[in-house]
């Protein structure tokens, strides 16, 4: 089994995998897809929405923010809250990303460019979010990477593998986290199966 | 309503790019070539951008603000607005 790294930069890898069956390729691209603890906005409290957009949408857009956080250090119950509060006094107003003020430094959106809303003249816009750990495999906001796809080569056991993270961490601490996810699957598998055995 | 956050079909965070392709695309630039610049490469991404309208921005001059809506003195709609929605039923 040999990896060669192709290409990388902050959002997207291209590695060459080689010796390695398709069956394990395609386990490592599901587990990134699907079983990769990733954190996410999943809760709103919606205090005050004038604005023309309706509080499900509004939460269905915070969602799909994607949040930085160390990926190789979350846990289950690792919960971060974000309080927003924006009135447009003087003209029309967009609520970008950036307005969103998290509970903790280490968690917060990944880009502050993201417009929510927009508020007309004398509209107000406040709410608290909180954010949980979840799987992709729950709802796509939790996947950590949006296209994640392989190629296969004339030899047969040799693969391209791409995928594009959303922003939530970078691609090789994704891909450690998807290998851990693996090992300890078959860890416990391992585990059960010997005590199994014992009895 | 406004830009969708992410692309529909792949799920990559367009939406961040948004407000420079829009600066761009009006003034005068070439809309694949700011896509190019931008790094946007799939065409699953590309057509976000390429067909959103944001109607929002039509909508909201017909809604009054909170506080607008107690002193009936000032209308929300101040004269650019309504040269705004006067040029859209024109058109």
């Amino acid at each position: 089994m040999d990896v060669e790294i192709l290409n990388k930069n902050e959002l997207t890898m291209e590695l060459k995998v080689s010796g390695i069956s398709p069956q394990f390729m395609n386990l490592l691209r599901r587990v990134l897809i699907a079983r990769v603890p990733t954190i996410a906005i999943d809760d709103v409290i919606i205090v005050e929405n004038s604005s023309i957009m309706y509080d499900e949408m509004l939460a269905h857009r915070l969602g799909l923010i994607p949040i930085k956080a160390d990926i190789l250090n979350l846990k289950e119950d690792t919960i971060a809250y974000f309080k927003c509060e924006v009135s447009a006094e003087y003209g029309d107003r967009v609520v970008y990303s950036r307005d969103l003020v998290s509970s903790d430094p280490n968690i917060v959106p990944a880009y502050d460019t993201i417009p929510i809303c927009k508020l007309a003249r004398g509209q107000k816009l406040s709410f608290e979010a909180i954010a949980r750990v979840k799987y992709g495999y729950q709802h796509a906001r939790f996947q950590p990477v949006s296209a994640c796809a392989y190629k296969q080569l004339e030899d047969g056991e040799t693969f391209i593998f791409r995928f594009d993270s959303t922003g939530i961490s970078e691609p090789e601490k994704i891909l450690q986290k998807g290998l851990e996810v693996i090992l300890n699957t078959y860890d416990d598998l391992l585990k059960s199966m010997i005590s199994k055995l014992k009895e | 309503m406004l830009v969708p956050i992410r692309c529909f079909t792949c799920g990559y965070p367009i939406s961040r790019f948004w407000d420079e392709y829009k600066r761009r695309v009006q003034a005068g630039e070439d809309p694949a070539s700011v896509l190019d610049r931008l790094g946007i490469k799939r065409y699953c991404c590309r057509r976000m951008f390429l067909s959103t309208y944001e109607y929002m921005d039509d909508l909201m001059i017909y809604f009054k603000g909170e506080d607008v809506k107690k002193s009936d003195e000032t209308s929300y709609l101040d004269e650019n607005d309504l040269k705004k929605s006067k040029r859209r039923k024109e058109v």
